[in-house]
């Protein structure tokens, strides 16, 4: 599991910025120099990423754009996917024996956790505090102290603050609880007869507690507030799909069995299957132990609503599957230690762990391949628009030509096109900086212009021939056209035959 | 900076394309120690005496496959459209010298697929057709067996989707480890990323059609054909490279 651990933040850096990780990056830039953070309804999601990214760059010394650098900011979403393990230690009953173990180690070579821990986004918090919140509640329906009803208050306000689809989860939350209060009489009556209902008040205060704090950006934007209000109306728009609509087996196919070219197929059907049997053993009666059963029912109900949910909606994005993959490898975790309980057969136990173990084999294997050579690789199942290993010859250049300019970074750059993201992360140092959509009317006397394809050839009848043109890899099916100034270029040759 | 052409020199690469002019001439003072020969230096053959016919093209069906947006080109970045190519004339009894011939690469073991598939006459775009090699400059090299007269080099590296390889390099020699006595007809590394040169020659975005190169009559019994990557990513890859021309008797 430490291996896991440790291999999260193995190379952090190496992977090109994807666009929604540089967007990220340039907006928390922002509260780190100057302070500044507004919550926006349109864009962006919650605070909390950004918030939280905070202490991480103090305590790597980086208070500006320029020291920030991509291992910080991926760093905080390690730290996010380490804490999902924490939860797992406090389950109850269910917590003795091997079971939290078995789960964590689970989570520590789920390719799809992997992945995503190593990468700037919301999700990987959200999935963290919504377990956290899970498991919080959980142990108030146990215990009835006022101490779980205000963890679980807390934790399910920081996960309102870190994304506005916080609504689907609390729905599914709200069926899972149905379904398992319906077939667990004992659990139902506990509830009825204990629930002491200042604890709830306790818990919705430390919710709205939290949910205040952050979308007020610490009382200093009430508005926010109101704003994270709004925000459900547009992200209920944007379910439609704007641009990223794709079909209702898409999360199935990702997870169960993925291929794009030759070369590389992905799957993480060892968790899909083993969580399949625990749940359906769970409402058949066979877990003898009350606690347990509940809690495998409510799990298995809870990402099988979400799996429905986020399927019926056309709005698909890869690293969404991660609220149920999550759970899922928790019941993983709990059925094989179930399993493995109730065989007495020492061969049969011996086949069962080998299985585990060659799983286990091939999920690493997935692992390594994801995180490596196919990082930016559409043969990944979790790459998604991500920018391609090409484009970082682009800066590579940049830095080169602009360390010849006599200007330096404040060398004058004009970029041209509807696509640039992420070259403003890439570019956070240059303090001359414009982006235009069309090729300006004035004439352009920037050394460096980088245009998209089509604008290219625009620019030939203007530039004449003081400049060279390179191509560029944006993402897939994306190419950048750069212009470097005679002088410049000849130098930069010049330089590299030297060196 | 990869795949660089000056505005000037697009013009020239344009009128390339219609195979009237020479192409690039190498400036690498590495190169002094191979021996390369300019294409443009090679002696022409003589070319009144010969009949000339249009060299046919068996051509795959186009495949572009999950292209989210399609790619428009800049004058310095060519594309021939379908059935655009300008007819490649060609000396009466030019066959395709490569098929099934034997292959050689800097990797002699692809990531996907075998070097056999370079030459087996299988154009198409789909999985199944095209050798996977690592990152950084690989090159691959086809023996015709016999010294030739080269009239022209076509080469699929890709055309599921729109990429454009980088220093896309082609060479012809009689000298198997091509340390003497080496040709450059096409070089498109335009800052010396892969140690053979300047080259001045056009990027392209591959497609069905392939990428021509004018062998123009140089001689030699080695082709090799250098790349560095994509605009897609680090990899390499060939589909299908045919070398056109006549054996030299």
């Amino acid at each position: 599991m430490l291996v896991a651990i440790i291999g999260r933040t193995y190379q952090l850096d190496k992977r090109p910025m994807h666009l929604d990780e540089a967007v990220h990056a340039i907006k928390f830039i922002d509260l780190l120099e100057n302070g500044n953070y507004r919550y926006d309804p349109h864009e962006y999601h919650g605070p909390t990423l950004y918030y939280l990214s905070l202490p991480v760059a103090w305590l790597r010394g980086q208070t500006s754009g320029a020291e920030l650098t991509e291992t910080t900011l991926r760093f905080v979403s390690i730290l996010a996917s380490i804490l999902f393990f924490i939860p797992l230690f406090f389950m109850g009953k269910i917590t003795k024996g091997h079971t939290p173990v078995a789960a964590a180690l689970a989570i520590a070579i789920s390719p799809i956790a992997f992945y995503y821990s190593r990468y700037y986004i919301h999700e990987i918090l959200l999935t963290g505090f919504m377990f956290a919140f899970i498991v919080s509640a959980w142990r108030y329906t146990i215990n009835h102290k006022w101490g779980w009803a205000f963890t679980a208050g807390l934790f399910l306000g920081l996960a309102f603050a870190t994304k506005e689809t916080i609504t689907i989860a609390i729905t599914a939350i709200a069926v899972a609880f149905v379904s398992t209060t319906l077939t667990e009489a004992n659990l139902r009556k506990r509830l009825y007869k204990k629930t002491d209902w200042r604890h709830i008040l306790l818990a919705l205060v430390a919710l709205l507690a939290v949910i205040t704090l952050f979308y007020s950006s610490f009382f200093t934007n009430f508005l926010g507030i109101l704003d994270f209000m709004k925000s459900h109306f547009n992200f209920l728009n944007r379910a439609g799909g704007q641009g990223h609509a794709k079909p209702w087996f898409y999360y199935l196919k990702m997870m169960v069995y993925f291929k794009d070219r030759p070369g590389f197929n992905a799957t993480e059907i060892y968790f899909i299957l083993p969580a399949l049997a625990t749940g359906i053993v769970a409402f058949s009666g066979k877990i003898k132990d009350e606690q347990t059963r509940a809690f495998v029912k409510f799990i298995s109900i809870y990402s099988l609503t979400l799996i429905i949910i986020y399927s019926c909606i056309p709005y698909k994005m890869p690293w969404i599957a991660l609220n149920w993959m999550q759970p899922i490898t928790v019941l993983t975790g709990i059925g094989i230690t179930l399993l493995l309980g109730k065989i007495s057969d020492k061969i049969l136990r011996f086949i069962i762990i080998i299985a585990c173990l060659l799983s286990a084999w091939h999920l690493g294997y997935q692992i390594q391949i994801e995180n490596g050579r196919f990082m930016c690789d559409s043969r990944n199942p979790y790459v998604y628009s991500h920018t391609g290993t090409d484009f970082l010859r682009l800066p590579k250049m940049i830095n080169a030509v602009a360390a010849i300019d006599p200007l330096n970074k404040s060398m004058p750059i004009t970029i041209i096109s509807d696509e640039y993201w992420p070259l403003p992360w890439y570019l956070r140092e240059y303090s001359s900086v414009g982006y235009w959509q069309s090729v300006p009317e004035q004439p352009i006397e920037s050394p460096l212009i980088i245009t998209s394809i089509d604008t290219a050839t625009k620019l030939y009848e203007t530039l004449g021939s003081k400049y060279v043109q390179g191509i560029y890899g944006l993402r897939r099916g994306v190419i950048l056209v750069a212009f470097v100034r005679n002088d410049l270029w000849k130098k930069y040759l010049e330089q590299k035959t030297t060196n | 900076m990869k795949i660089i052409t000056t505005v000037s020199s697009t013009i020239a690469v344009a009128a390339a394309l219609s195979f009237t002019t020479s192409c690039a001439k190498s400036d690498n003072p590495e190169e002094v120690k191979t021996e390369v020969t300019p294409a443009a230096e090679v002696a022409a053959p003589t070319e009144q005496s010969v009949s000339k016919v249009e060299l046919a093209i068996e051509l795959p069906k186009p495949q572009f496959q999950g292209t989210p947006k399609p790619v428009k080109l800049a004058p310095g970045l060519k594309l021939h459209k379908a059935g655009k190519r300008p007819p490649f004339m060609v000396a009466e009894g030019t066959v395709n010298l490569s098929k099934e011939k034997m292959v050689t690469a800097s990797d002699d073991m692809p990531i996907i697929g075998d070097l056999e598939q370079l030459v087996d006459g299988d154009k198409a775009g789909s999985d199944g057709s095209f050798v996977e090699f690592g990152p950084g400059t690989q090159w691959v090299q086809i023996d015709l067996e016999k010294n030739s007269e080269i009239a022209a080099i076509m080469v699929w590296h890709y055309h599921a989707q729109a990429r454009a390889y980088h220093d896309v390099i082609v060479q012809i020699s009689d000298d198997v480890d091509f340390l003497s006595g080496v040709t450059t007809l096409f070089n498109n590394d335009h800052d010396n990323s892969s140690g053979k040169g300047v080259g001045k020659d056009v990027a392209y975005i591959d497609t069905f059609e392939g990428w021509l190169v004018d062998g123009k009559g140089a001689k030699g019994r080695y082709v090799r054909l250098y790349s560095n990557g994509s605009t897609a990513d680090e990899m390499n890859h060939y589909i299908e490279i045919s070398v056109y021309g006549k054996q030299v008797q």
